[in-house]
């Protein structure tokens, strides 16, 4: 639906459609905990964030929560404590060398003890596969796409239906993170629903670990000669994928403004021993694979 | 096939037998039959609404929309007039000693008192009819209301009615008492067009210079109207001259027309063929580079009808449309749709008192996206609803106090959700969705009926019925909690023409009409509509790839409600029409999706959509002055339309996307001299809802926005107002003179207001810093946010 939602955008820029700013002022609603539990088998220390809701507009660093006991469990009864660092409401679970977070195919449980509140939250931890390759060509510029270096990555689903992914891209160590490039795939494809299955990774998919641009001069320009390209590819379930895409959904609603969808809560997959509280965030243990290539 | 019926299906039809059977020989013999029909004496075509009046017995007939009138009275001697407004009155007296055969040639009133057109009807028809909530433009009007770019457009004309709005400039269709564009009927000679857009919103697929007649019931639907809730704009063809050759034509800024009508045997059948083009593509060629020269930019569309008079006893009409919009960027991506209708009809008199049309029709409309210009990475994805029908339709007319119709309707459906390949690396995968069919039927019975001097009325009574057929499969879903996806538990396949599901509906329908006195009448209109079809589209505007799905085991068509009730009064002579309407109107099963619906290429769709109720209600308050050097109309509506769906706003009402409480246009024409007519457009409306939130919630470096209260529509966007003028400069008129051309000068949008279309939510649009935090920034979305000039030229040839 990415490349549709383009392709409508063009043909409005056709007319005389603008975009501004304006002021608005927002109604407030109870804060509630966030959780941002996104951990991995890389072997560098993994970190679930506590934080709460803040004000929409506010623009600084939304609170922190400290004080919480953290534990990730898996389905055979080993625990990973993970503990909070300078009160930063950063809560870290740092390996031994040569150690990695969980082993695939295991479920896992998030606990949060917090002020006599517990939060629960749950996920298996999925396999993921290997990135192939990574290519690259020179592309003159065109349909507004400035010159330079387009690179793709290879990359093939795994057999059975229900294989979710999160592909990151990093263009010299700095992680593409506009809205715009979440990339996720779904057996390969973009979305759940459509029976595709083991296939390569179809075209805008391998090719969405370039950087984004708009009318922004300042945004990182395509790759250079000498450019590292970076590409993980996260395994997510199910729910993890729903939540990316929804929340990619949220991110995005003005890029087609005129065929945006109703804007709507993304979901969560964490529960409160307080039924009054609607605690947010993801809870998900991917399993992540990497490949690195430059430009030459 | 399984053809099974529940035997209430032909009830109708006994009372109908039996009714004529004991009609026709009430009808006492010393009665005798004046029938005929009303044509413009210029060109042959012939006048829908005409009045006969015959003074003696001030009983009167008007024509129906093929021209036909009939009326049966005593022997004797009658003063007859004819009136048509626009047209002069036609005075004569006539014999009647036996069944008479009359038809009358109507002459334009002379062009140096030219009135603007705007109900071309007999001039109180609005107070003395029983049609409530119905609403006709003139094509006249049409043509001299100030236009987007210039282009004269039947359906942003008719958003300019009360109780008719749209979500903003762009958007597909139009809303009308609170519904979705999916629930109306918008009819093209008889067939139903299931696009009625080009580009988007900004234009509609009837090219005017093809377009006869258009009329929008909004309420009191007759019972021969049935398939969607709210409303039917039933556009009608010009016939084509049947005297001499006539060349329309124009260029604007969007599109050149050309339409060429003539004779085939004069007097006795005629054609029309119009032609429009958008040709920004072309302008825009030589300034692409090489690899954008494949791109494609432009809507086209073709209207052909034509008609033959077999004899006094036998018309056939066939008209066709083909419309298609397309966009091609390089050779990469693709993208296009279009629809593409063919009807045949063939009135037969079987007596001077019995008229009958059979239609018989095909209706298509599909689209096809393509991206990747390469044999190796490409996707292909094409859709489509395709119907052919048959409609056999009798009017009786019984004595001049009753018009009896009867008819029926049966429409096969074949719906291709989405044929879809991708192909990666070499690899092709087909995620094609099974084709769906189904079979609506329906009967209905109407009779118009006078019952003395003040009291008159309409109603009728329609059976639909609609199978849901195989080859295809039932899915069963199990619920999962109000508001979440539903998961398919079971699977059932059906063989060819097996039944999968069937439903069936009784829609009474009824209109009112209590004369208080000469020129004030009180009108009652009450409605019960169901509707089989839905349009699939979770977005604040209608995509042209949201795709039409049948009524299934698991989606119930939707019904409603409407009653309305209108009080019509004109003043000074006709000179002012004014009238005020109150309706309530009541919706059951709205197709509604969970939130993060997928919508698209997927098999359990079903497991996505959720079952809503509406309610809408307003009041609408519309004067008109029809006569003098100004014209024009002025429309005020209140209204609400709110929605209540499980999971969605706390599972509590709430304001739909088109809710906008005040809505008020002027629309006024001014002749200045000779020559000049200008006009001016100003509309008013409140803001539409949106959904605002309350809080972020900061998720791996990203900010999202979280309504804390869960709440759907919570906010209303600034008002919207725009103000549109344009100048008509008409030829000099010379007589004999066979060339006339006009210009058309306007400009849209006038004092340049940037009406917000939406208000959204983003991150600023610089990239994140990991070290810094997320700026986010509301953003006003116009879709017009200039003043747009225009200048058009239109000629005719005769």
């Amino acid at each position: 639906m990415k490349n549709i939602a383009f392709m409508l955008l063009i043909l409005m820029l056709c007319f005389t459609a603008c975009e501004d700013i304006v002021d608005i002022e927002l109604d407030e609603g109870p804060v509630e905990i966030v959780v941002d539990a996104w951990i991995n088998t890389d072997t560098v220390p993994q970190v679930i964030k506590l934080r709460t809701t803040a004000p929409y507009f506010s623009n600084e660093f939304v609170p922190v929560v400290n004080g919480a006991e953290i534990t990730v469990t898996d389905e055979d009864g080993r625990s990973f404590e993970f503990i909070e660092s300078n009160n930063s409401g950063d809560y870290i679970w740092t390996p031994e060398p040569g150690e990695r977070f969980g082993e695939i195919g295991k479920n896992y449980n998030l606990s949060i003890a917090l002020d006599g509140k517990i939060y629960t939250a749950a996920s298996s931890l999925n396999p993921t596969v290997p990135v192939d390759s990574i290519t690259y060509e020179f592309r003159e510029e065109s349909l507004g796409e400035p010159e330079g270096y387009y690179a793709e990555f290879f990359g093939r689903d795994q057999p059975g239906l229900g294989d979710a992914y999160w592909i990151k891209a990093y263009k010299n160590g700095i992680f593409l993170n506009k809205p715009q490039e979440i990339n996720i795939a779904f057996d390969g494809g973009p979305s759940a629903g459509s029976e595709v299955d083991g296939l390569i990774f179809i075209t805008p998919i391998r090719e969405a670990i370039n950087p984004d641009r708009d009318e922004d001069e300042d945004d990182l320009p395509p790759y250079e000669l000498g450019d590292n390209i970076r590409v993980e590819i996260y395994s997510l379930t199910t729910e993890a994928f729903t939540y990316l895409e929804r929340a990619r959904i949220q991110l995005t609603l003005g890029d087609a403004a005129l065929f945006a969808e109703p804007p709507a809560n993304v979901p969560t997959n964490i529960f409160s021993s307080e039924p009054t509280e609607n605690p947010q965030g993801f809870f998900v243990v991917s399993e992540v694979s990497s490949l690195e290539a430059v430009v030459e | 096939m399984d053809l099974k019926f529940p035997s209430l299906f032909y009830l109708p039809f006994f009372v109908l037998f039996f009714g004529i059977t004991c009609s026709t020989s009430l009808v006492a013999q010393n009665n005798v039959t004046l029938s005929g029909y009303v044509k413009d004496a210029s060109n042959g075509e012939t006048l829908i609404g005409a009045t006969i009046f015959l003074k003696e017995i001030s009983k009167g007939a008007t024509t129906n929309v093929y021209g036909f009138y009939s009326i049966s009275v005593p022997v004797g001697t009658y003063s007859l007039e004819a009136s048509y407004l626009g047209f002069d009155k036609l005075a004569l007296t006539i014999e009647l000693n036996e069944t008479k055969k009359l038809d009358l040639e109507m002459i334009e009133e002379s062009a140096a008192i030219e009135e603007i057109v705007v109900v071309a009807e007999r001039e109180d028809q609005n107070v003395t009819n029983t049609e409530i909530s119905t609403q006709k433009l003139g094509m006249a009007t049409i043509q001299k209301m100030p236009a987007l770019l210039g282009e004269v457009d039947v359906i942003r004309s008719i958003q300019l009615l009360p109780g008719v709005t749209t979500v903003g400039e762009g958007a597909t269709g139009f809303n009308v008492r609170g519904g979705s564009i999916d629930q109306n009927l918008v009819l093209l000679d008889e067939s139903p067009v299931y696009n009625s857009s080009h580009l988007f919103g900004f234009f509609s697929v009837f090219n005017p210079d093809a377009v006869k007649d258009v009329k929008l019931y909004k309420g009191g639907i007759p019972a021969r109207y049935g398939g969607r809730l709210s409303s039917i704009l039933d556009v009608r063809m010009k016939e084509g001259n049947n005297k001499q050759l006539t060349v329309n034509g124009g260029i604007g800024f969007i599109f050149s027309r050309l339409s060429i009508e003539a004779p085939i045997v004069k007097d006795k059948g005629s054609f029309i063929i119009a032609g429009r083009r958008s040709y920004i593509d072309v302008l825009s060629k030589p300034f692409l580079d090489d690899d954008l020269s494949d791109t494609a930019l432009n809507f086209y569309d073709l209207t052909l009808k034509t008609n033959y008079n077999i004899n006094a006893r036998n018309r056939v009409f066939l008209s066709g449309y083909f419309g298609r919009d397309n966009f091609r960027f390089g050779s990469d991506a693709g993208f296009n749709w279009g629809n593409t209708t063919l009807s045949f009809r063939w009135n037969h008199l079987f007596s001077d008192r019995l008229f009958s049309n059979i239609t018989i029709y095909r209706s298509k409309y599909d689209y096809e996206l393509a991206f990747g210009g390469e044999a190796d990475n490409s996707f292909d994805w094409n859709a489509s609803i395709l119907n052919y029908a048959f409609k056999p339709e009798l009017s009786f007319y019984l004595n001049p106090d009753n018009l009896l119709t009867f008819g029926g309707q049966s429409i096969y459906y074949t719906f291709e959700p989405g044929n879809a390949v991708g192909v990666s690396e070499g690899e092709s995968t087909d995620i094609s969705l099974d084709k769906k069919f189904a079979w609506e039927n329906s009967i209905y019975l109407e009779n118009e009926q006078t019952l003395n001097d003040r009291f008159s009325l309409n109603y009728g009574l329609r059976f639909s019925h609609f199978n849901y057929l195989g080859e295809g499969t039932k899915y069963t879903f199990a619920e999962n909690g109000p508001g979440e996806r539903q998961t398919p538990v079971d699977v059932e396949t059906f063989e060819s023409g097996e039944s999968i599901q069937t439903y069936s509906n009784l829609e009474p329908r009824l209109s009112v009409k209590f004369q208080l006195d000469q020129k004030t009448s009180l009108k009652l209109g009450y409605n019960r509509t169901a509707q089989y079809l839905h349009l699939i589209s979770n977005s604040t505007a209608s995509t042209p790839v949201d795709v039409w799905t049948p009524s299934t085991n698991n989606i119930e068509p939707q019904v409603a409600d409407q009653i309305a009730l209108g009080l019509f009064k004109n003043i000074k002579n006709n000179t002012y029409e004014t009238s005020i309407e109150v309706y309530y109107k009541d919706y059951r099963n709205l197709t509604e999706y969970i939130e993060g619906a997928n919508l698209f290429l997927n098999q359990f769709l079903e497991g996505e959509l959720v079952n809503g109720v509406g309610r809408a209600y307003g009041v609408e308050l519309y004067a008109e002055k029809k006569k003098g050097k100004f014209t024009g109309w002025l429309s005020y509506t209140f209204s609400r339309t709110e929605r209540r769906v499980d999971g969605i706003n706390r599972s509590d009402w709430f304001p739909s996307r088109f809710d906008q409480p005040h809505s008020l246009s002027l629309t006024g024409f001014y002749e200045v001299g000779k020559r000049w007519t200008i006009s001016a457009n100003f509309v008013l409306n409140s803001g539409t809802p949106a959904t605002f939130p309350t809080s972020r919630i900061e998720q791996q470096g990203y900010v999202i926005p979280y309504n804390s209260l869960e709440s759907r529509n919570n906010v209303r966007i600034p008002a919207y107002h725009r103000l549109d003028l344009a100048a008509t400069l008409a030829p000099k008129e010379k007589p004999g003179k066979r060339f006339r051309s006009e210009w058309v000068f306007g400009v849209y949008n006038v004092y340049n207001r940037r009406n917000p279309f939406t208000i959204f939510f983003r991150q600023d649009q610089n990239r994140p810093q990991v070290n810094l935090p997320v700026r986010t920034e509301a953003v006003r979305f116009s879709v017009v946010g200039n003043f747009i000039p225009s200048v058009s030229w239109n000629f005719k040839f005769n």
